[in-house]
């Protein structure tokens, strides 16, 4: 009951955020220099055209009169066409929904598991352990299209372990079980990109936690029963961490994306962040939204659900919360 | 000899292809650089759009390497006396990929519904010009035009203006009909799958109109965003052919014996292109002629050729490209060479002392990301005079309007892409008609009445000799006006795997004749 109420209240407050992100964006993309109609119509259009077009796409209203419809449209579900493929935002969406998942959902969970296991390593290690955190905190500041271009000439061209681009064999068709294993291995290039600086940020953080929970009483109660310090550091340690590693795996949805959008360009990985990039040049606005709007609700649900999560790994938080 | 000339060029730059003879079979993977949106050549100028579509269509006329118009669907052609009525004979037996057969009302209806409507550049360049459109059988089309115009055969390719099918078009909005997403064409490859931001696959035709042709199977037109990632897609083998290499990467293909470039001064889309400064002569700081003759006498061109393009291509001769060569009127600009001291004399006759910190004036240029090299490189060669010149790259769209909506700049870089006539690629850079909102018009707001009558004039006989020299006349005036900066021809490099022979990388159906050694 308590867990209903607190989903409930975060999915009220969510709708709230999301309602004035929409509004943000909408604001945003309409003040940005130049129009669809320059971006649509083409070189060497007359203004003739250029009217054609603004005509065809009723980007001659007033923009409180798009925006009105915009909002009303969104809330039947209905997210509009998009001007450059002249085909439904959430058609487009679907499309790339599933590419974009995986390398997101396949970069966080090794970066999880890498990350909380070389943090507590770490954290349990006065010398070998500084090493570990400060090649971390350099994973976590390298930039994802640097450390992109690197595995893409060691892994891909030089030891030739993986293909650079791409979802799938341009070659032959593959299908069933085949094609799965295409476009895993495609996808391995992609995912590892990602996963170096989310992997740095994830060992940082269960290092830092650690050493703090190391430092409690606990530890020191549980050394002096003759507890191995490995099953303490596994077993005590470990579950302590794990609330706060959750909590920022699902605040990571937002940055993951940031990463997508460059991973996607240099892999040509068929995903939302192409679609995005692709939309921004080319002042798509109803896809631009349409993504944006995604992106907003996936967040604001992502971080209701660490509320959630939060309490089930640690029931002192839930019991915080009172009745 | 130029005919010998270049086919040296070819073999040198390892294109011999006529030696062996092509066999049949084979996959291409092709990498393109952005997802068309759609597959209708006949709506739009997009390159990204031709770079795919136009492999499924054909036009009246194509262009060759030299850019002479050579038969497609047209087999033959006649020219009234007067230059004003073109009679077209089209090839037997074409169908279309659906088994419908091709006929001249498939022209007519192309031009009249859709290019003359829909596609920017043949409704700027054909709109004034064609008169009627008459079908007397269905192999004859007639093109009655309103005066006499010699570039009409160079616009009629299947960049310009592809034929679509009557049959399937007629009657709905060509911008939202369904086969631009499934084509149906003549062309030498048939429409199979298209997965949008990943791959358009396309299929051998085999009843193809030209015998024999295509040779390959199937050609995948791969999505690939980067130029990074395209070159290096080269190099690991995952594409076969790409049909532009970054200037920087260039060096490094070709040191590879499995790969092959080329340079040609037309790609996909387009070509005989110019890296131009423009000057926005309303703004009262570029409009004295000293000021604009002193940034060019401050420019090193050659720098620009060396550091940004790595040596491809050539410093501008001239205003008109060097690949128009009967239009080119060489040595023009000669007198420009850099000469600093002569620009710092310029500037103080226009009364611009260099203040304390030594800057005499400040301007702004716009210019796409792209030309951000280029963009430093004229900052640096101008500080040395004392002009402040600051940079202001902006995307497409905010370029388009701040450039040709709002007219908010001082100066601007943008390649000029001649075409294969001047008519439709240099004209609308300098006519007074053409000043206003069309994205790569009259940018620089040029008027002089007598560079509007020479090319009026030019346009209107189909003698080169006679319009090489009203060109030339053109040059003369604009080159001592500078309403522009020419400042280096650029070419397109090609390259494909080694393998693979006879990719034609000035023309949009760039695999009609590709075929794969085995």
């Amino acid at each position: 009951m308590k867990t209903l109420t607190t989903v409930l209240r975060a999915l009220a407050s969510g709708l709230v955020a999301w309602l004035l992100i929409q509004s943000a964006i909408f604001a945003l993309v309409q003040s940005a220099p130049g129009g669809p109609a320059a971006a649509l119509a083409g070189d060497f259009a007359t203004a003739e055209t250029q009217a054609a077009v603004t005509r065809s796409f009723a980007l001659d209203r007033p923009v409180t009169v798009q925006y009105a419809s915009f909002i009303w449209r969104m809330g039947q579900g209905d997210w509009g066409l998009s001007y450059h493929f002249r085909r439904p935002v959430l058609e487009l969406i679907g499309e790339r929904l599933l590419p974009t998942a995986m390398l997101m959902l396949g970069a966080l969970l090794i970066a999880v598991a890498a990350g909380r296991f070389l943090g507590l390593w770490a954290a349990a290690r006065p010398r070998g352990g500084a090493v570990v955190a400060a090649a971390a905190a350099v994973a976590y500041a390298l930039p994802v299209f640097w450390v992109g271009q690197l595995l893409v000439l060691s892994l891909g061209l030089e030891l030739k372990w993986f293909p650079l681009s791409g979802l799938s064999d341009p070659r032959q068709d593959k299908t069933g079980w085949s094609a799965f294993l295409d476009v895993a291995w495609h996808a391995a290039l992609p995912v590892l990109t990602l996963a170096v600086q989310q992997a740095g940020f994830f060992t940082t953080l269960v290092f830092t936690k650690a050493r703090l929970e190391i430092g409690k009483g606990y530890v020191r109660a549980a050394q002096a029963r003759g507890i191995p310090n490995a099953s303490i550091l596994w077993g005590h340690v470990a579950r302590n961490v794990n609330p706060q590693l959750a909590t920022a795996a699902l605040n990571r949805v937002g940055m993951l994306f940031t990463g997508a959008v460059l991973v996607e360009t240099l892999y040509a990985w068929p995903g939302l962040g192409r679609l995005l990039a692709a939309a921004i040049l080319n002042r798509d606005h109803p896809v631009l939204l349409g993504v944006f709007g995604l992106i907003a609700m996936t967040v604001i649900l992502s971080s209701a659900a660490a509320d959630v999560v939060q309490g089930w790994l640690d029931p002192r938080i839930a019991a915080d919360r009172g009745p | 000899m130029v005919r010998l000339l270049s086919t040296l060029l070819f073999c040198l730059t390892g294109i011999c292809a006529a030696q062996q003879v092509p066999v049949r079979g084979g996959v291409a993977v092709i990498a393109v650089a952005a997802d068309p949106g759609h597959l209708n050549p006949a709506i739009s100028t997009g390159s990204h759009v031709h770079a795919v579509a136009d492999s499924v269509y054909n036009a009246l006329v194509e262009l060759d390497r030299d850019l002479r118009p050579q038969p497609d669907l047209a087999q033959r052609w006649t020219i009234s006396e007067g230059g004003t009525v073109y009679t077209f004979h089209l090839a037997p037996g074409v169908r279309w990929h659906d088994g419908t057969a091709f006929s001249s009302g498939d022209v007519k209806y192309t031009f009249e519904e859709v290019l003359l409507k829909h596609h920017a550049r043949t409704k700027a360049g054909l709109g004034n010009v064609l008169a009627a459109i008459e079908t007397p059988s269905p192999d004859v089309v007639v093109f009655r035009l309103r005066k006499p115009y010699g570039a009409l055969l160079q616009l009629l390719n299947v960049t310009e203006a592809a034929i679509l099918p009557k049959h399937l078009y007629q009657g709905s909005d060509p911008l939202t009909n369904p086969a631009n997403l499934k084509p149906v064409g003549t062309g030498p490859f048939k429409f199979d799958s298209y997965r949008t931001d990943q791959q358009i696959v396309l299929v051998r035709n085999p009843s193809y109109f030209k015998p024999g042709l295509p040779y390959l199977d199937r050609l995948v037109l791969r999505i690939i965003p980067d130029s990074n990632a395209q070159t290096l897609a080269l190099q690991a083998g995952e594409a076969d052919y790409l049909g532009s290499v970054n200037s920087p990467d260039v060096e490094r293909l070709r040191a590879r014996s499995e790969l092959v470039t080329a340079q040609t001064a037309f790609g996909t889309g387009g070509g005989n292109c110019i890296t131009t400064l423009g000057f926005n002569l309303d703004r009262p700081a570029v409009a004295d002629l000293r000021v604009r003759q002193a940034i060019a006498l401050a420019t090193d061109r050659e720098q620009i050729l060396r550091d940004v393009q790595f040596g491809l291509g050539k410093v501008a001769s001239a205003p008109i490209s060097s690949g128009l060569t009967w239009a080119h009127a060489s040595g023009t600009l000669d007198r420009y060479q850099p000469a600093p001291q002569r620009a710092i004399d310029l500037l103080e006759a226009a009364g611009l002392k260099a203040g304390a910190d030594g800057i005499r004036l400040t301007i702004d240029l716009l210019h796409f990301p792209t030309f951000n090299r280029v963009g430093e490189v004229l900052r640096l060669n101008l500080a040395r005079v004392g002009i402040r010149l600051v940079l202001k790259p902006l995307d497409r769209a905010a370029f388009i309007e701040a450039v040709f909506g709002k007219r908010a700049f001082d100066t601007n870089i943008i390649s000029y892409c001649n075409g294969a006539d001047p008519d439709s690629g240099v004209r609308r850079m300098y006519v007074s008609d053409n000043i206003g909102s069309v994205p790569f018009s009259n940018a620089a707001g040029y008027r002089n009445p007598e560079v509007d009558r020479l090319f009026v004039q030019a346009a209107q006989s189909d003698n080169y000799d006679e319009r090489g020299r009203q060109y030339a006349a053109i040059q003369r005036i604009v080159a001592a006006d500078l309403p522009y900066w020419w400042l280096v021809e650029t070419v397109v490099t090609s390259a494909w795997r080694t393998k693979y022979q006879g990719f034609q990388p000035w023309s949009g159906q760039v695999a009609e004749r590709a075929w794969l050694r085995p």
